[in-house]
C-alpha cells in the first residue's frame, strides 16, 4: 500500500514539474513553438511602377496574372494531367510529365503567368494537384517603341536593361506580406490573429519621350536604314530649351532574311551606350572655340592649300582642289578638313582641349541611363604628332550620339550647355509627381560666338554640305559629318555618316541628329543622314506646335518635293569631307568613290 | 440581525369527544390530580404561521429583484456579445468581399488601361488607317507663322451654343 502511494506521489510530482514546466519556465518557447505552426505567412508582391511618356501615354506596365502550379505529390496520374494541361498552357507534353511525376516536389510551375483565358481553361479542367498563384508580369503596349530605352525586365519582374533596369530599385516597390492562423488542414482559423503589412506599389516613371513622335524617328530611320543598306542607325530629338528627350531612335539594319527593323529591348540604347568617331559634326567645336578665343572671325581668310602634312602625315580634303584661301565660314560651309586643321593650329591643343571638355565630350551626357558611355577623348599629354590634325576634324576621338547633340544644343541655346533628361519625373505610390530638376547649363561661349556659329551652320544646310538637312518651312543650321571606321587602312573601307542641327535657326527649339552605320549606297552624312534628320525634324516641329518662318513658310509643297533627294551631282558636291581625311596610321588614303 | 420574536403558544389539552363517559372523565381528573406538575412551561415550536417583519420582506423583494435584473442584464449582455460577434463577423466578410471586388476591379481596371494603351500605339493607329485606305496626303501646305497664323480652337461641347459658336466659326 505503502509503495503504491509512493509511486503515485512521484507521478504526480512528475506532472507537476512538467505542468510548471509548460506553463511557467518554457511557456513562451512552447506558445512560440506552437504559434509558428499556426501561423502562415503569405508574401505580397509589389506591383511594379509604370512607365509613361511625357503625355502620360502608357509605355511600360504591369498586369497580375496567374501562374499555374502543381503538387506533384498530390497528382495521382501524372501522363493523363500533362496531357490535359500541355494544349492548354502550351508547354511540351514531356516537359510536363518530367516535373509532374517528380513526387518528391511539392511544387511545379506548370505555366508561369498565362493570360485570364489560359487561366479559366486551365480551372475549367479540374485537375487535382493543379493549383494557381498570382503574380504580377509586365508589358509594353507599344510593342518593340523605344524598345531599348525602356529594356526589360526578367520573370522575376527585375530590370535587366534600360530604364527598368537603371531605376529598378524606383520602380520595384516594397513587398508586404501577410500573416495568419491556419489549423492542420491549412484552413484559416475564424478569429484566429492575423496581421497584414501591406505591398507598396513602386513609383511610376514619366520619361520625356513623346510616343508619337519616337514613332515618326523610328520610322523614318527605318527608312533610311533600308535605303542606305546601313548596318543600323540612331536618331535623337531633343528640347533645346528643357534639354527634354523627345526621341530616342535605334535601328538595325536588314540582312538577306530580315528587314531593318527598330531595335529589340535586349540590344544596346546605342545613342546612350556606344560610341563612334564624329568626323566632322566635331568641327563644330574647334570652330567656336577659335572664334571664342578671338583667333578667328567668320570671314577671316585662311589659307587652305591642297594638302596638309602632320607629324609625317598626309591630310587632304574630300575634294581636290588646288591652293586657295577660304573664310571661316566657307570653311565650315564646306567642311574643309585642312582649313580646320590650320584654324586648330591657331588655336593650340590646350584650348581646343579645354573646349572640347567644356562642350561635354570625355564625360557622360548626365542622362542617369545605365550604362551611358563617356566617350574617348584623349588626354592633351597623350596627343600624337597627328592628334592636332585628326582631333580638331573628329577622328582620333569617340562620342556618343547624345553627346554630339549635346554641342549642337549649347550653341542652339546661345553657347550655354543644356543638360540632356531622359527622365521628366517619377510619381509615387500616393500618387504625387516629384519632377527631376534640370540641371543647370553652363557658359561654354558667348552669345555672340554662339550667333556666329549658328549663322555658319545655317550656311551648311542652305549653301553646303547639307543641303538635304533643311526643313521645309523653317530655317535650319546644321552639319554633316562623315568618318571612316577603323581599320582606316583596309578595304572595304567602312564610314559613319551623321547630320547633326538644329531649327528654326533663329529662335532654336528643337535640335536632333542621325547617325547611320556602315552606309552602303551612299557614305556622307549630307547624302543618307540629312534627309533623315529633316523628315524627323518637320514632324518634330509640328507635334510641337512650332510655327513655320522660313521662305517657304504659307507654299502648297509636293510631298515629293518635301525633302530634296540629292542627285548624283549635289551628292558630289554637298558630301562631307571627312571621309577622306588620312585617319591616323594612313597616309593621304581617300575614301573609295569620292569625286 | 433582527431578532425574530415568537410569541409562547397556550397549551391546549384535548378531549375525546364521542364515547367519553363520565367514570372515564372522572378517573382521568383524578389522574391528573395525581400527576406531579412541571417544573417550568414547556416552550412550544415555532410552527409555519408567524408575523413577518414588512422592512424585511422589502429587502428581501429588492434583493430578489436585483438578482433577477443582474440575471437578465448578463444574459442580455452574453446576447448583445454574440450578436456584437456575429455583427462583427458579418461586417469582415463584407469587407473582404468589397476588398476581393475592389482588387478584381482594380485589375479589370488596370488591364482595360492596359488595352487602351495597346489600342492606342502609334503603330496600331498607323495599321489601322492603312487598312481604313488612308494615304500620305500629295501635297503639304505650310501654313505661315507669326500673328497670322491661328492656333487650332479646340471647341468645348459643353458650354452654351452662343458660346460655343463663335468657336466654331474659327476652325480653319
Amino acid at each position: 500500500m505503502l509503495v503504491l502511494f509512493v509511486l503515485m506521489g512521484l507521478a504526480l510530482a512528475g506532472l507537476s514539474a512538467r505542468l510548471v514546466d509548460l506553463q511557467g519556465v518554457s511557456s513562451a518557447k512552447y506558445a512560440r513553438l506552437g504559434l509558428d505552426q499556426r501561423i502562415h505567412t503569405v508574401p505580397l508582391s509589389a506591383e511594379r511602377g509604370s512607365v509613361f511618356d511625357r503625355n502620360g501615354e502608357d509605355l511600360a506596365s504591369s498586369l497580375t496574372q496567374e501562374t499555374v502550379v502543381a503538387d506533384p505529390a498530390v497528382i495521382r496520374n501524372p501522363a493523363k494531367t500533362a496531357a490535359a494541361l500541355a494544349p492548354v498552357v502550351g508547354v511540351p507534353e514531356n516537359q510536363l510529365l518530367s516535373g509532374l511525376s517528380n513526387r518528391q516536389s511539392r511544387f511545379f510551375y506548370v505555366a508561369r503567368k498565362v493570360d485570364a483565358t489560359v487561366a479559366a481553361a486551365v480551372k475549367k479542367l479540374k485537375l487535382p494537384g493543379i493549383e494557381f498563384i498570382p503574380e504580377s508580369k509586365r508589358f509594353y503596349p507599344s510593342g518593340s517603341l523605344a524598345a531599348p530605352v525602356l529594356g526589360f525586365t526578367g520573370t522575376d519582374n527585375s530590370g535587366l536593361a534600360g530604364i527598368e533596369s537603371g531605376f529598378n530599385s524606383l520602380l520595384t516597390g516594397t513587398p508586404g506580406e501577410m500573416r495568419f492562423e491556419e489549423d492542420p488542414r491549412g484552413r484559416e482559423i475564424p478569429a484566429g490573429s492575423s496581421q497584414l503589412k501591406p505591398s507598396k506599389r513602386g513609383d511610376d516613371i514619366v520619361l520625356t519621350l513623346d510616343s508619337s513622335l519616337q514613332f515618326q524617328a523610328e520610322q523614318v530611320l527605318e527608312g533610311e536604314v533600308t535605303a542606305a543598306q546601313a548596318k543600323g542607325g540612331i536618331a535623337i530629338v531633343a528640347d533645346v530649351k528643357t534639354g527634354d528627350i523627345l526621341a530616342m531612335a535605334n535601328v538595325d539594319g536588314g540582312d538577306a532574311t530580315h528587314p531593318a527593323h527598330p531595335a529589340a529591348a535586349t540590344e544596346h540604347n546605342r545613342a546612350l551606350t556606344d560610341v563612334y568617331e564624329p568626323g566632322s559634326t566635331n568641327k563644330l567645336i574647334t570652330i567656336a572655340a577659335a572664334l571664342e578665343e578671338g583667333k578667328v572671325g567668320p570671314q577671316t581668310p585662311i589659307p587652305v592649300p591642297s594638302s596638309i602634312v602632320v607629324g609625317g602625315k598626309q591630310f587632304t580634303d574630300d575634294e581636290a582642289h588646288p591652293a586657295e584661301t577660304l573664310s571661316t565660314t566657307d570653311i565650315v560651309r564646306q567642311s574643309s578638313n585642312i582649313g580646320t586643321i590650320q584654324i586648330a593650329k591657331q588655336l593650340g591643343k590646350q584650348k581646343l582641349d579645354q573646349y572640347l571638355r567644356a562642350f561635354g565630350l570625355g564625360r557622360t551626357a548626365g542622362t542617369m541611363f545605365p550604362g551611358e558611355a563617356e566617350g574617348i577623348l584623349p588626354d592633351v599629354s597623350l596627343y600624337s604628332d597627328t592628334s592636332m590634325a585628326t582631333v580638331p576634324i573628329g577622328q582620333g576621338l569617340a562620342v556618343t550620339a547624345m553627346q554630339t547633340l549635346d554641342t549642337f544644343m549649347t550653341i542652339a541655346n546661345g553657347g550655354v550647355t543644356r543638360p540632356p533628361r531622359l527622365v521628366a519625373a517619377t510619381i509615387d505610390a500616393a500618387g504625387k509627381r516629384h519632377d527631376v530638376a534640370a540641371v543647370a547649363g553652363t557658359r561654354v561661349v558667348s552669345p555672340q560666338t554662339a550667333a556666329e556659329m549658328t549663322d555658319m551652320l545655317s550656311q551648311v544646310v542652305s549653301s553646303g554640305t547639307g543641303t538635304s538637312g533643311a526643313v521645309p518651312g523653317y530655317p535650319t543650321a546644321g552639319k554633316t559629318g562623315t568618318a571612316r571606321k577603323p581599320p582606316y587602312d583596309k578595304p572595304p573601307y567602312k564610314y559613319v555618316a551623321s547630320f547633326a542641327g538644329f531649327a528654326p535657326k533663329d529662335a532654336p527649339s528643337l535640335a536632333a541628329i542621325v547617325v547611320l552605320d556602315e552606309p552602303v549606297t551612299a557614305i556622307y552624312g549630307g547624302t543618307v543622314a540629312a534627309p533623315a534628320f529633316a523628315r524627323i525634324m518637320q514632324e518634330a516641329l509640328r507635334t510641337k506646335d512650332v510655327a513655320p518662318s522660313g521662305p517657304d513658310a504659307g507654299r502648297s509643297i509636293r510631298e515629293a518635293d518635301l525633302y530634296r533627294a540629292p542627285t548624283a551631282t549635289t551628292a558630289a558636291t554637298t558630301a562631307g569631307a571627312t571621309a577622306a581625311t588620312a585617319a591616323p596610321g594612313t597616309t593621304g588614303a581617300k575614301a573609295p568613290g569620292t569625286p | 440581525m433582527t431578532e425574530t420574536r415568537q410569541r409562547p403558544r397556550p397549551t391546549t389539552t384535548r378531549v375525546r369527544s364521542g364515547s367519553v363517559t363520565a367514570a372515564g372523565a372522572s378517573a382521568a381528573v383524578a389522574r391528573s390530580r395525581l400527576a406531579p406538575e412541571p417544573s417550568a412551561p414547556r416552550r412550544a415550536r415555532p410552527r409555519h404561521l408567524r408575523v413577518v417583519d414588512p422592512q424585511l420582506v422589502k429587502r428581501q423583494r429588492r434583493a430578489r429583484r436585483l438578482l433577477v435584473g443582474a440575471g437578465l442584464l448578463v444574459l442580455a449582455g452574453l446576447f448583445a456579445m454574440v450578436a456584437f460577434h456575429v455583427e462583427l463577423a458579418e461586417g469582415q466578410m463584407s469587407l473582404q468581399k468589397v476588398q476581393q471586388e475592389t482588387a478584381a476591379e482594380q485589375q479589370r481596371y488596370e488591364a482595360s488601361r492596359l488595352n487602351v494603351a495597346s489600342l492606342m500605339s502609334p503603330q496600331r493607329i498607323v495599321d489601322r488607317a492603312a487598312a481604313l485606305g488612308l494615304v500620305t496626303p500629295a501635297d503639304t501646305i505650310l501654313l505661315p507663322g507669326g500673328t497670322e497664323a491661328k492656333k487650332h480652337v479646340k471647341v468645348d461641347a459643353t458650354k452654351p451654343w452662343e458660346t460655343a459658336k463663335p468657336e466654331l466659326a474659327a476652325q480653319p
